[in-house]
């Protein structure tokens, strides 16, 4: 299952760009397609698409969240996180990372979101932690 | 397909996304020789066989390496597999493993590691990734979620293994995930007792496969993927997830290190021994990390001492303060997680500059490098242990052949000619260190013992051969089988010899398999010591147990520890279920196990190598036995238990070949 790019398409390349995988393909102004051997299934194509010319895998058309500062972020709850790291390797943009915090043996270093900029409010953070540790909110202030 | 080093390197395939069984459904092949690289289709009956990691690997390499293939030549096959619960939402699930054939011991061989490899293999698409060949020039394979290609590696050829890691990071990580396995200056020299590193420094040291990629000229495996793996029922992942964490999560104010040691003398006194719940395992591994172990294994009878000739009264408690676990963990400034666990048993330290962020050293590369050659230095351990992970070099192995060194020394065989004026005399630190710096370099002596200690036994002769400890070539874990005869059985009747992260009595017991497979034993709460000893069908059906489970959770990628937490703690078979919707019985699982291991056996078959040849160094099983310690007076049935152990494994008890009936049993049609 795969993302898709419908005829509403009318190639302004933002999809290809916000891509992680680059799963995207076209020319400028000509429709965009998607490989689906490559999507991962992140969903930014649809958030960022000002044309609401991509589908879900459930053939829903995605909604678009206009401002890209407002997509959710993971927020961490470190009374339940173990440190078992599940997040950070979730993460296809690379942008959560432990804190380096140093102590004594007993230590944990928690995720924390690193490069926010970076972040695609996919959710695999959340998705895939074991103990519920993750929620993705929409950023304050 | 063009050859890396003949144009550009853009040999980009899909490799295809995910099924929602948890598993990938292909695996990648990359001829080093030709540069070709391909994906496979794997059909869902194999995972259902054979599960994922080692199982599907064992399958695969068994058919497609030929007999009598040279390790280090084009012929042999490395690959580098995840387990099938990887990436699954399961916990303890995060251990990846690199297999070929054995250059050290001419068998199957494997190596585990956890660190952050194994979720990336999978992120890329695959299952496991396979080469095949030999390239000309060192490269690297760089994969991603979109494909994989063969680039040069000339520049990192010389670097040390963890530069290389992050010379590769910076060189692709700007908005992406770069996990990296790579060998270091011990595997390029080909020395057949090093190791692939990941993640600053974790090693999949044993079996010498870190040689086998040298001989490949294959530098680094880089994987950028992010493909998200499906599985059945996530729902049902998480309620057993949530649910093993309880257990981890319970963490008691604890005794502190000296007490252990105590512990451990007090235990070593009495007649009787009471069957260890892997929570108690657990709660000490949480605290300190395997070096939990240090004091309290040599008090024990567990950790061999001057190369398993001495014993807790050559290295008693004054000897051994410095490796107390609280003293011993002084420098580490943080919690090590593999991924996907919960428990952390790893430590992150500093180093000498202050700065500088390396592993702390585990009880394995502890002992060895300590007890092993009588070294009291702690700091002189943890200078060592960076040292052979930037190398790529296997710690139990480098310390098994320091050992065998001293003792030949001191019996005449090697002088100071020999090695190049170094006084190998048990207990001197500076020379340990020299000859290991040497054995990284191959330089003058080192290049004689960097193949480990049964080659240099060999080259040596005038009876040096009694002296190099190992089982089937390889130098054994820092268990001793005359503490655990279990570890003795194993040694020799895994089809990787010399393996410690397998079986033994006490693992049986934290097992704790009878709860979910009621027809196995059930050990007493309390029993006498010397009905260790006995060889007979119920120990066995242990050693047996133990094989088929480790070969499901390392199928499953799973970790050693996680499974001492017990098989009502640790939900393997629940969550193999939910992660691929099969509905097996814990009964059908073990069969896969056994499946497995018997695989492996017809692999060494294959390659020539009878099982019953694989020989344990007598020193080992007592015999003769030790006048003195806490293994004073016993000596293993191992010849007696090993025929016991192939008869319930199905195999002929006299030649360890699995028996037609046990081939028809297991649906292998070979």
């Amino acid at each position: 299952m795969a993302y898709t790019i419908t005829h509403e398409c009318v190639g302004c390349s933002v999809c290809m760009r916000v891509c992680p995988v680059d799963a995207i393909v076209g020319k400028p102004k000509e429709r965009h397609r998607i490989l689906p051997e490559v999507c991962i299934d992140c969903g930014a194509c649809g958030r960022i698409c000002p044309y609401a010319s991509v589908k879900d895998p459930e053939n829903q058309v995605c909604e678009r969240i206009r401002i890209r500062s407002r997509w959710p972020k993971p927020v961490f709850d470190y009374q339940r996180c173990m440190g078992c790291t599940i997040c950070v390797e979730a993460c296809p943009t690379s942008c959560i990372d432990l804190k380096a915090d140093r102590g004594t043996r007993e230590t944990l270093r928690y995720p924390i979101l690193n490069k926010a900029r970076n972040c695609i409010g996919c959710a695999f953070c959340m998705l895939e932690c074991p103990v519920d540790a993750v929620a993705m909110e929409e950023p304050t202030g | 397909m063009p050859h890396p080093e003949e144009s550009s390197l853009s040999i980009l395939i899909a490799l295809g996304g995910p099924m929602n069984r948890s598993y990938m459904g292909k695996v990648l092949w990359v001829d080093l020789t030709t540069g070709r690289i391909t994906t496979e289709t794997i059909p869902d009956d194999l995972y259902n066989r054979f599960l994922s990691g080692t199982g599907l690997a064992a399958w695969l390499l068994y058919q497609r390496i030929p007999a009598g293939a040279d390790p280090l030549g084009p012929d042999n096959i490395l690959g580098f597999v995840s387990g099938i619960l990887t990436s699954s939402g399961s916990l303890f699930t995060g251990r990846w493993m690199v297999v070929g054939k054995s250059p050290l011991t001419g068998t199957w061989g494997d190596a585990n590691c956890g660190g952050n490899l194994a979720p990336a293999i999978k992120a890329c698409g695959v299952d496991g990734i396979f080469f095949t060949g030999q390239s000309k020039r060192p490269v690297y394979l760089y994969a991603d979620t979109k494909g994989a290609e063969l680039r040069d590696a000339t520049h990192l050829w010389g670097q040390d293994a963890i530069e290389t890691e992050r010379l590769l990071v910076d060189e692709h990580g700007s908005k992406q995930r770069v996990r990296v396995a790579c060998i270091g200056m011990a595997g390029e020299r080909r020395s057949l007792i090093s190791g692939i590193v990941n993640h600053g420094g974790r090693l999949a040291a044993r079996s010498g496969l870190g040689a086998v990629m040298g001989a490949k000229r294959l530098k680094a495996v880089v994987l950028c993927g992010a493909h998200r793996v499906q599985v059945h029922d996530r729902k049902a992942m998480k309620a057993l997830s949530l649910a093993c964490n309880h257990h981890v999560a319970f963490q008691p104010p604890f005794l502190n290190g000296t007490m252990t040691a105590y512990l451990g003398a007090l235990m070593r006194m009495l007649p009787i021994q009471m069957e260890l719940d892997g929570m108690l395992y657990k709660i000490m591994l949480s605290k300190w990390g395997t070096v939990n172990q240090n004091q309290m294994a040599i008090e024990l009878g567990d950790a061999p001492v001057m190369n398993w000739k001495g014993s807790n009264r050559d290295f008693g408690l004054d000897k051994s303060k410095l490796i107390d676990p609280d003293e011993f963990t002084k420098p580490v400034v943080a919690k090590y997680f593999c991924y996907s666990c919960p428990l952390g048993c790893g430590g992150i330290s500093l180093a000498p500059d202050g700065k500088t962020e390396v592993h702390r050293p585990e009880y394995e590369s502890t002992i060895a490098l300590g007890g092993l050659c009588l070294n009291e230095d702690a700091d002189s351990i943890y200078y060592l242990n960076e040292l052979l992970n930037r190398a790529g070099m296997d710690t139990i192995s480098v310390g098994g052949t320091v050992a065998f060194a001293i003792e030949c020394f001191e019996k005449g065989l090697l002088t100071p000619t020999d090695t190049d004026g170094l006084k190998l005399t048990w207990g001197n630190t500076e020379a340990v260190v020299r000859l290991v710096e040497k054995m990284v370099k191959r330089e003058g002596i080192g290049d004689l013992l960097a193949d480990g200690a049964k080659r240099a036994a060999q080259k040596i002769g005038r009876g040096a051969e009694t002296m190099a400890i190992h089982a089937g070539g390889q130098e054994l874990g820092m268990h001793d089988g005359r503490y655990d005869p279990g570890f003795a059985l194993h040694n020799v009747v895994e089809p990787t010899p010399g393996r410690h992260t397998i079986g033994a009595y006490m693992y049986y017991e934290m097992f704790q398999l009878w709860r979910v497979l009621p027809d196995l034993p059930d050990p007493s709460l309390f029993y006498l010591k010397r009905s260790k000893y006995r060889a007979n069908r119920e120990k066995a059906a242990m050693g047996a147990a133990c094989s088929q489970y480790m070969n499901v959770v390392n199928g499953a990628g799973g970790c050693l520890f996680g499974a001492f937490l017990g098989a009502h703690r640790i939900p393997v078979f629940a969550w193999l279920n939910a992660a691929t919707g099969w509905g097996h019985s814990p009964e059908a699982y073990l069969v896969i196990g056994h499946r497995i291991q018997t695989v492996k056996q017809l692999f060494n078959i294959k390659q020539g190598i009878i099982p019953r040849d694989i020989r344990l160094s007598k020193r080992v099983i007592g015999d003769p036995p030790q006048q003195e310690g806490a293994n004073k007076g016993v000596t293993v049935p191992l010849e007696k238990l090993r025929r016991y152990y192939w008869s319930e494994m199905g195999f002929d008890p006299e030649t360890g070949v699995p028996t037609p009936e046990c081939l028809a049993r297991l649906n292998l049609e070979i």
